[in-house]
């Protein structure tokens, strides 16, 4: 061992002999508590400043919550329902049902009948797809021009079968005819189409009617005073059916 | 205790620089195995350079402080005794300079005229307990009468047990300024425990 090494041993065994000073034990709890306190404040504040969880978080949720509104904005409105024109011959089908049902005089109205219908769209079709058309087309062989309001007239068939059979028979017994036909306007044939959905032809055939829809009829003629062909149709129904008592019927007629 | 012991135990073998390394992610438990190991050095460093002891523990509570409040950005560039001391070392500074403007640490010129003992003669070790004693005493009077430069030197050579390069690293000197204040402050230490 060399000199100055042992110098330096002999120097440091003196020096640790002297110094045996150590810091109180209060000092040592006050720094230890602060390191402490030091590491939990790291660790919190990570959570929210320096963590990526959270706020990457946060944004995927706003992300998908903003596509998701954005989505239903675009969307169609599915709740408006497509709105099917109405034809034209039923305009006025219950207006006219209703100034029959105004009239609560006649025994001979069946409930069923006087029913202020409920226009269903769908109920056309599926008397549409019958083949009634074809039958009748076929059977009586009109002609084209006939065959348009024959048409005009199977739909106002089809809504009147709910409500008002009457009419609705009576417009196919014109139909089955071809001397309804007339030169018509357009606007005067429309017209001339609501008309005929009550207003009956001397040249009808009502003897197939039912009861009710025969006594329809006539209050539908007397309430458009067309007394002349009510009287007519009430003396066609005694004859037809003498049993039924048609005395309220004739006492509206002047 | 078995589990907290066996922890004790294993962040005892581990190297400072592991431990700092440990607590700065967040294990509170090798920061103070840190604490235990270089509490009473730090702690003498401050009372051999302050008189008043209350002022050396304010001093010594500074450094952990700082040392604390730098964990996160803690590197183990050096070893963690030479980190440590700088940051004593600098605190010490800025005391002096406050304090004590006469007294400075920063200067790196020596006493030329002093002559340099070449005091090579072996420093015989006291064999008695009253020898040792009265050596001691004296060892540490002169060790107190030392300018603060070779006081430092002395001091973290003998109680840190620090290589001249780490020494000249912490107190930013030369390493041939740092050799020199060590011979001085020895060739002191030995005539006043010879005498």
């Amino acid at each position: 061992m060399s000199t100055q090494s042992q110098n330096d041993k002999v120097l440091a065994k003196l020096y640790k002999a002297g110094a045996k000073e150590t810091p109180p034990p209060e000092l040592d709890t006050k720094i230890l508590n602060y390191a402490t306190s030091k590491h939990k404040t790291k660790r919190t504040s990570s959570y929210f400043s320096g963590g990526w969880k959270v706020p990457l978080s946060l944004a995927a949720s706003i992300t998908v919550v903003f596509a998701i509104i954005m989505q239903i904005e675009q969307m169609p409105d599915q709740t408006e329902i497509p709105r099917i024109p109405a034809s034209e011959p039923a305009n006025n089908l219950p207006a006219l049902v209703d100034e029959l049902n105004e009239d609560t005089d006649s025994r001979f109205k069946p409930k069923d009948v006087l029913r202020t219908p409920e226009r269903k769209e769908d109920q056309l079709a599926p008397l549409q797809s019958t083949g009634k058309y074809e039958a009748v087309n076929k059977r009586e062989q009109i002609s084209p021009q006939s065959r348009a309001i024959e048409e005009d007239s199977l739909m106002l068939e089809n809504e009147m079968s709910q409500g008002v059979p009457a009419a609705g028979g009576l417009m196919r017994d014109r139909a089955m005819s071809t001397e309804s036909l007339s030169t018509q306007t357009p606007k005067e044939s429309s017209m001339q189409k609501q008309q005929d959905k009550f207003n009956v032809d001397q040249k009808f055939d009502t003897a197939n009617l039912p009861v009710g829809d025969w006594l329809l009829l006539i209050e539908t003629l007397i309430a458009k005073k067309d007394y002349a062909e009510a009287r007519r149709q009430i003396d066609k129904f005694k004859i037809a059916h003498p049993k039924v008592n048609v005395e309220d019927l004739e006492a509206k007629i002047p | 205790m078995a589990p907290l012991g066996c922890t004790f135990m294993k962040e005892q073998r581990q190297p400072d620089e592991a431990l700092m390394l440990l607590y700065q992610q967040g294990d509170q438990a090798a920061f103070e195995t840190l604490y235990m190991r270089y509490k009473d050095m730090l702690y003498r460093y401050f009372v051999k350079h302050c008189s008043d002891k209350h002022q050396s523990e304010e001093l010594y509570q500074d450094v952990w402080v700082k040392l604390i409040n730098s964990a996160a950005r803690y590197q183990p560039k050096a070893k963690f005794k030479t980190y440590l001391f700088t940051i004593a070392h600098n605190t010490l500074v800025d005391f002096y300079r406050k304090n004590k403007p006469a007294i400075s640490l920063e200067d790196g010129t020596e006493n030329m005229a002093e002559e340099l003992l070449n005091n090579s003669d072996p420093v015989a070790l006291p064999e008695d307990e009253f020898t040792l004693k009265q050596k001691t005493k004296k060892f540490m009077q002169a060790l107190e009468e030392l300018p603060a430069i070779q006081k430092e030197a002395i001091i973290l050579h003998l109680e840190q047990e620090l290589g001249v390069e780490e020494i000249a690293t912490i107190t930013k000197v030369k390493i041939e300024t740092a050799k020199s204040r060590l011979r001085y402050a020895k060739n002191k230490l030995k005539t006043a425990i010879k005498n």
